[in-house]
């Protein structure tokens, strides 16, 4: 190629001169994105033809009003959907706070961080509470246990 | 009124008329806008970029469709009317379709050249023929600048064979060089014009 004293091509180059003649020689519709459907863009910019009238406008515009249609009845959908939900979470808002600062009624917790030995002498509230104080010793027995494991593993 | 009927003049204040009616929810009126802005965001926008008819088929479909799903957002530009809004969304398909099929990193580059060029000013209630003719010279004006500053062998190359049409011998003859050669001639050709007039196909 160096005789043309055109720089020497690569094999890209080669390869991709060869398949822009060819495209250009098919003269039919070209792949898009290729150097041959940029020659295309080319001509039509310089040469325009009836390009549109050669295609089916009335079904084209059909398809793009039912598609169109459908995006924007669930993009509505979907407004609304946020908007009753941004309604929910401000109403949740005043509950949620009513509930945390509810006073001396709300349940007392379970939790119990003292020596267990305690639990033992406290009298039964009624009967109904067995289990709740059950629930109590074992799990201070439990705290007991792992806390006297970690003792001897320190020894 | 039916596609491609043209009963009245196309005005101002026809066009805001119609588009007002379409928010509203007229399909009339709507179907009136997409007939009269098709052909120039198809000839004169989107086939200028993509080349492909197939491609440039599909694309417009997709810009009506996504114009008929954003209409309630649209707010009527005094002066220009629907076009340039029109004309943004197609762009934006344009790269769109570009971006799925090209890794390339420099897509939004590109992009941004594409929109960084000026539109030719369109005022409201301009004719089809009006805006696609406006739209072309306005590109054909970019593209003489692009070619002029290719050098003489690429640019001859590309009005030979792109323009002209001219048989791949007839081109190299005239260039006085091989076929073999001219095809990577008018391939470098190619390749320096998209770098100076930008490419989004």
């Amino acid at each position: 190629m160096s005789h043309d004293d055109e720089p020497e091509a690569t094999e890209e180059e080669l390869r991709a001169a060869a398949d822009l003649a060819r495209a250009l020689d098919a003269k039919g519709d070209p792949a898009p994105g290729s150097d041959a459907a940029f020659a295309a863009a080319l001509r039509a910019t310089r040469k325009p033809g009836p390009e549109l009238l050669a295609m089916d406008r009335e079904r084209v515009i059909d398809r793009a009003i039912v598609r169109g249609s459908s995006v924007a009845r669930s993009r509505v959908r979907t407004r609304w959907l946020a908007a009753a939900a941004a309604v929910l979470l401000a109403a949740s808002i005043p509950i949620g706070w009513a509930l945390s600062n509810a006073g001396p009624d709300a349940p007392a917790s379970l939790s119990f961080g003292g020596p267990t030995d305690a639990i033992f002498s406290a009298p039964f509230p009624d009967e109904q509470r067995a289990s709740e104080r059950m629930d109590r010793i074992a799990s201070t027995r439990a705290h007991d246990y792992f806390a006297a494991i970690a003792a001897a593993g320190a020894r | 009124m039916g596609l491609g009927d043209s009963s009245g003049e196309w005005d101002v204040a026809r066009e805001r008329a119609l588009s007002t009616r379409a928010i509203a929810g007229d399909a009339r009126a709507l179907r009136e806008l997409l007939d009269h802005f098709a052909r120039p965001l198809h000839d004169a926008i989107i086939l200028p970029r993509v080349g492909s008819r197939a491609d440039a088929g599909e694309i417009l479909e997709d810009t009506l469709s996504r114009a008929v799903s954003l209409l309630a957002d649209f707010r009527w530009d005094e002066g220009r009317g629907m076009w340039p809004w029109l004309r943004r969304i197609a762009i934006h398909r344009i790269v769109d379709g570009a971006r799925r099929r090209s890794a390339e990193r420099r897509m939004n580059e590109r992009y941004e050249a594409e929109v960084a060029v000026l539109p030719p000013r369109i005022e409201a209630g301009a004719e089809a023929e009006m805006i696609e003719a406006e739209e072309l010279r306005s590109r054909e004006v970019r593209l003489r600048a692009a070619l002029e500053a290719l050098n003489e062998r690429y640019r001859r190359a590309i009005e030979l064979r792109i323009f002209e049409e001219q048989s791949r011998e007839v081109c190299a003859d005239a260039l006085g060089v091989t076929v073999p050669t001219f095809d990577v001639v008018l391939h470098r050709a190619l390749a320096a014009l998209k770098k100076s007039f930008g490419d989004i196909t």
